[in-house]
C-alpha cells in the first residue's frame, strides 16, 4: 500500500497500524475498570452523598455515571471499528492472493534456503517418483498439483490455506457484534413493568430513564406464585401466568419462570421480581371441620368477598379480612398494620343462598369460636396476599445479529489458532545416473509440530518409494 | 443414621485428602527439578494423577448426593463447588501440557495454583461447603456450559502465568551472569506461555459467549455491563492485546510475561475479587 506518503499516506498508516490497536485494547480495558468501581446510572443525590460536590461535578464532566454509554467510550469503540476496517483492507489483498495464486513453483534457488527440508536418492522415474509421493501427500489431507519441465519432475502440495482468513473472520465477527449492539442501543428498549393479579397493563417503564414505552397490546397477570423446596426457605421456582390481550381479546397464556420467558411479537417477558400489594385482600386457606363426628376435615380456598360451597349445600363467604387485628374505639374491629401479625377473618355459612351464622376464624387462637355446636368449625391455615409481579420487558431486534457475530468469531479463533498453512514442494531431477529428490516444508505458525510432522512424511515417502538409498 | 452422615459429607472429605495429594505433588514436582531423577518425576506425575481421579469421584459423588437429596444439579453452584472445579480444570490443563511437551518442571510452577485453589475452600472466608438446593436463575444448562469453558480458560492462563514466572525467574539470573539450568530454555517457556494463552483464549470467549446467551434466556439482556461480565471483557482485552503484541508487534519473552501476569491477576479479580469487593448479579462466581 502507499504507506507514508504525504498526509493521506500518513493516516493511513495511523490507521491501520497495530500500535493503535494494542493502545485501544489497553485504554479500554483500563477505562471499562471506572464503571466498576463507581455507581453507575444512580441519581444525583447519591454521587453527592457518596462522593461530594466536586466529586459529583467531575463524575458528571466526564460522563463517569453512564461510563459505557459515555460519548468517549463510544468513540474508543468506534476507533477500535474503524481501526480493524481499515487494517483489513490494508492486509486482505495480499492474504487474498495467498489463496488464489499461491506460490506453487518457486526458484530452486529460493527453494534451497528454505527449512525444513530433505534430499534422497529414489531409483524410480520422476513421474513415478512423483505419483508414490502424491499418494503419500495426498492420504495426509495434501491437495497436490504437479508438472513435469523435462528431466525435473515438480510438486506443490499444500493444507490449511483457510488459516490465512480466520483473522479476517474473527475482526469481521468483531464487527458483525458491535453492529448488533448498536441496532439493539438504537430500535430496542429494556425496561420492567409491574402487574397486580387479576389486572392488566400495556406500559413499560425504560432501565435507567423515566420514559415509559406503551406496547402495542395488553398483558394481563392472572396469577402469581413462589415455591419453596420442601422443609426449606429457599425459592424453587417463581411463577406468573401471564395472558396477552389483543384489543381486550386473550390470544396467549402462558407461565413466565425465571429461565423460562414469554416471546410475543419480539417482545420477551421475563420472570424478575414480585412483591405484596395488599393483605386485606388476597386468598385465604381454611381447614373445615364438620361437628358430625364421621365426617374428615377438609380444605378449602376463598378470595376475601368470595364464596366457596363446603358440603351438603352449605356455602362458605369470606366477609372480611384483617391481616393485624386491633379492637379500637367501641371494640370495633380494625387493621394497626399491613403485616400478617395477627391475620384474622370475619367468615358466614350459608344455605340455599340463606345466611346461617357468621364466625371469626384467628390464626394465632385456634380455639376461640364465636358459635358453638355450628355444623362446621375453621381452622387458619395460611393466607396470600395480593401480589404484583415484576417483569422485565426487552426488544432487540440486533440479537441475532450478535449470535451470528459470536458464532462467527469461534469459527474464526479455531481456525487461525487451531488449522496452520503447511505447503511442502517437492522437486524430482532425473540426473542420469541417478535421480534426486528434494522436499521443502514451510508453515506459517506452530513451527515445532510441522518438524515432526515433516519428519513423519519423510519417512513414508520414503518407504513409499521404495528402493530409496 | 451415622452411615448416611458420613456418606453426605463423604465429597468433602475426599477433597480435604486431595488438598494433601496435591501439597505432595507440587513437592515432588520441586525436588523433581534439581535431582532430574526419571522416578521422582514419574512419581509426580502418578500422585496428580491419583489427586485428579480423587477429585473427580468427590465431583461425582457429590453430584449423586444431590440428586439423592431430590435437587439435582451438578457441582457448579456455590464459590466451593467452582473452587473445586477450578483445580481441576488446572490439573486436567497442566497433564495434557505435561503429556504434550514432555516436560515436567511446569509442574512446579503450576501445581500450586491447584493446590491454593483447594486450601482456599477450607479456610477462605464464608464458604459452604453444603450441597444447596438451586435458586430458579441458577436452574438452566446454560451454567453447565458457562462455567466449564470458563474455568478451563481460566486454567489454561494459570498454566500461561506459572510458564511466565519462571520466565522472568530465568531471565533475570541470566541478566546477572549466572543462570539457572534446571529451568527450561527461554525459548520454550515462552513458546508455552503463548501456546496456553491459545488456548485460553477461544475458552474464555466461549465462556463469555454462553453467559451472555445465558443472561439473554434468563434475563432478556445479553449483556448489561454487570461488574462480573465487565471484567471478563477487560480480561478478553487484555489477552487480545497480548496476541496482537505477541503475534504481529514481535514482543516476546519479558513484555509478553509480564502482560500474561497482568492478564491472569485480571483472571483472579473476575472470578473473586468482584465477588468480594463488588457486588452484583453473580451471586457466587
Ligand atoms: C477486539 C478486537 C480484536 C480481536 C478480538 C482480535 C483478534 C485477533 C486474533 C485472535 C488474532 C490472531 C492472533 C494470532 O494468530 O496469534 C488477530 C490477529 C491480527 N489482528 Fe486482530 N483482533 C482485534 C482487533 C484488531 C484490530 C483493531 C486490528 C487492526 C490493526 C487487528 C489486526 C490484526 C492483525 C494484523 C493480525 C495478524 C494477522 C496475521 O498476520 O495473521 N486486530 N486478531
Amino acid at each position: 500500500m502507499k504507506k507514508s506518503e504525504g498526509l493521506w499516506g500518513r493516516l493511513w498508516g495511523f490507521f491501520s497500524s497495530l500500535r493503535l490497536t494494542i493502545f485501544l485494547l489497553f485504554i479500554l480495558a483500563v477505562t471499562s475498570i471506572s464503571g466498576t468501581l463507581i455507581m453507575q446510572r444512580a441519581n444525583p443525590q447519591q454521587y453527592v452523598k457518596t462522593y461530594g460536590v466536586a466529586g459529583y461535578q467531575v463524575i458528571k464532566a466526564l460522563g463517569l455515571y453512564d461510563v459505557y454509554h459515555s460519548w468517549w467510550f463510544l468513540s474508543l469503540l468506534a476507533l477500535l471499528a474503524f481501526n480493524i476496517v481499515v487494517c483489513s483492507f490494508d492486509r486482505f489483498p495480499r492474504s487474498w492472493r495467498f489463496v488464489r495464486e499461491p506460490l506453487r513453483w518457486p526458484a530452486r534457488g529460493v527453494l534451497g534456503e528454505m527449512k525444513p527440508q530433505e534430499r534422497f536418492n529414489v531409483a524410480l522415474s520422476p513421474e513415478d517418483a512423483l505419483d508414490k509421493i502424491q499418494e503419500v501427500l495426498k492420504d495426509k489431507g495434501y491437495k497436490c498439483e504437479k508438472k513435469l519441465e523435462g528431466k525435473l519432475g515438480r510438486l506443490f502440495a499444500q493444507k490449511g490455506v483457510i488459516n490465512r482468513l480466520g483473522v479476517y473472520v474473527t475482526h469481521l465477527s468483531v464487527l458483525i457484534i458491535l453492529i448488533g449492539g448498536l441496532i439493539g442501543g438504537i430500535w430496542g428498549f429494556s425496561g420492567s413493568m409491574t402487574i397486580v393479579e387479576g389486572e392488566s397493563s400495556r406500559n413499560v417503564t425504560i432501565f435507567g430513564s423515566h420514559k415509559v414505552v406503551t406496547l402495542p397490546f395488553d398483558v394481563r397477570c392472572d396469577s402469581f406464585q413462589v415455591a419453596f423446596y420442601p422443609g426449606t426457605m429457599t425459592p424453587k421456582d417463581y411463577r406468573s401466568t401471564v395472558t396477552i390481550l389483543e384489543h381486550g381479546k386473550p390470544v396467549v397464556t402462558k407461565d413466565v419462570r425465571v429461565n423460562h420467558p414469554l416471546k410475543y411479537r419480539g417482545i420477551s417477558f421475563y420472570q424478575a421480581s414480585y412483591g405484596t400489594i395488599s393483605n386485606r385482600v388476597g386468598t385465604l386457606t381454611l381447614e373445615v371441620i364438620p361437628r358430625e363426628g364421621g365426617d374428615k376435615p377438609f380444605r378449602v380456598e376463598a378470595k376475601v368477598g368470595g364464596e366457596v360451597s363446603l358440603k351438603d349445600g352449605y356455602r362458605l363467604k369470606v366477609v372480611a379480612f384483617f391481616p393485624d387485628l386491633v379492637l379500637g374505639k367501641d371494640n370495633q374491629p380494625m387493621n394497626r398494620s399491613e403485616d400478617l401479625r395477627n391475620p384474622a377473618a370475619l367468615l358466614e355459612v350459608k344455605k340455599d343462598g340463606r345466611p346461617q351464622y357468621r364466625s371469626w376464624v384467628f390464626a394465632f387462637f385456634p380455639e376461640v369460636h364465636s358459635v358453638k355446636d355450628a355444623p362446621f368449625r375453621f381452622r387458619y391455615v395460611s393466607f396470600k396476599g395480593l401480589q404484583y409481579t415484576g417483569l422485565q420487558v426487552s426488544k432487540d431486534p440486533g440479537v441475532w445479529v450478535v449470535w451470528t457475530g459470536c458464532t462467527l468469531i469461534l469459527v474464526g479463533l479455531v481456525i487461525s489458532f487451531f488449522i496452520s498453512h503447511r505447503r511442502i514442494w517437492v522437486l524430482v531431477e532425473d540426473k542420469g545416473k541417478k535421480r534426486q529428490v528434494q522436499v521443502v516444508g514451510n508453515v506459517n505458525r506452530n513451527h515445532a509440530a510441522f518438524s515432526q510432522h515433516f519428519g513423519e512424511i519423510i519417512k513414508e515417502m520414503r518407504e513409499a518409494l521404495g528402493g530409496s538409498q | 443414621m451415622q452411615g448416611l452422615a458420613l456418606y453426605r459429607t463423604l465429597d468433602t472429605k475426599l477433597i480435604a485428602v486431595v488438598i494433601f495429594i496435591y501439597l505432595l505433588a507440587t513437592v515432588l514436582y520441586f525436588c523433581h527439578i534439581p535431582f532430574r531423577n526419571k522416578w521422582l518425576g514419574r512419581s509426580a506425575t502418578l500422585v496428580t494423577l491419583a489427586g485428579l481421579v480423587t477429585e473427580t469421584a468427590s465431583m461425582v459423588i457429590r453430584t449423586v448426593i444431590s440428586y439423592r437429596m431430590g435437587w439435582g444439579h451438578a457441582p457448579f453452584t456455590n464459590l466451593y463447588e467452582s473452587m473445586v472445579f477450578f483445580s481441576w480444570s488446572i490439573v486436567i490443563i497442566y497433564l495434557l501440557i505435561e503429556w504434550k511437551y514432555k516436560n515436567r518442571t511446569i509442574g512446579a510452577f503450576v501445581m500450586p495454583f491447584a493446590f491454593i485453589a483447594l486450601a482456599y475452600t477450607t479456610i477462605g472466608p464464608g464458604i459452604r461447603t453444603q450441597i444447596e438446593p438451586l435458586v430458579p436463575a441458577l436452574q438452566s444448562n446454560w451454567l453447565i456450559a458457562h462455567v466449564i469453558t470458563c474455568f478451563l480458560g481460566y486454567a489454561a492462563f494459570a498454566v500461561s502465568c506459572g510458564v511466565s514466572v519462571m520466565y522472568l525467574i530465568k531471565a533475570r539470573a541470566q541478566e546477572r551472569g549466572g543462570d539457572i539450568a534446571f529451568l527450561p530454555d527461554l525459548r520454550v517457556l515462552d513458546d508455552l506461555n503463548y501456546k496456553a494463552v491459545m488456548i485460553g483464549f477461544p475458552l474464555l470467549t466461549l465462556g463469555i459467549i454462553t453467559g451472555a446467551a445465558w443472561a439473554n434466556y434468563a434475563w432478556g439482556s445479553y449483556w448489561t455491563w454487570d461488574p462480573k461480565e465487565t471484567w471478563s471483557l477487560i480480561t478478553w482485552l487484555i489477552y487480545a492485546a497480548f496476541l496482537h503484541a505477541r503475534f504481529t508487534r514481535g514482543w516476546r519473552g519479558k513484555k509478553t510475561a509480564v502482560l500474561s501476569i497482568i492478564g491472569f491477576t485480571a483472571v483472579l479479580f473476575t472470578y473473586l475479587g468482584v465477588n468480594l469487593l463488588i457486588s452484583g448479579l453473580h451471586s457466587y462466581a
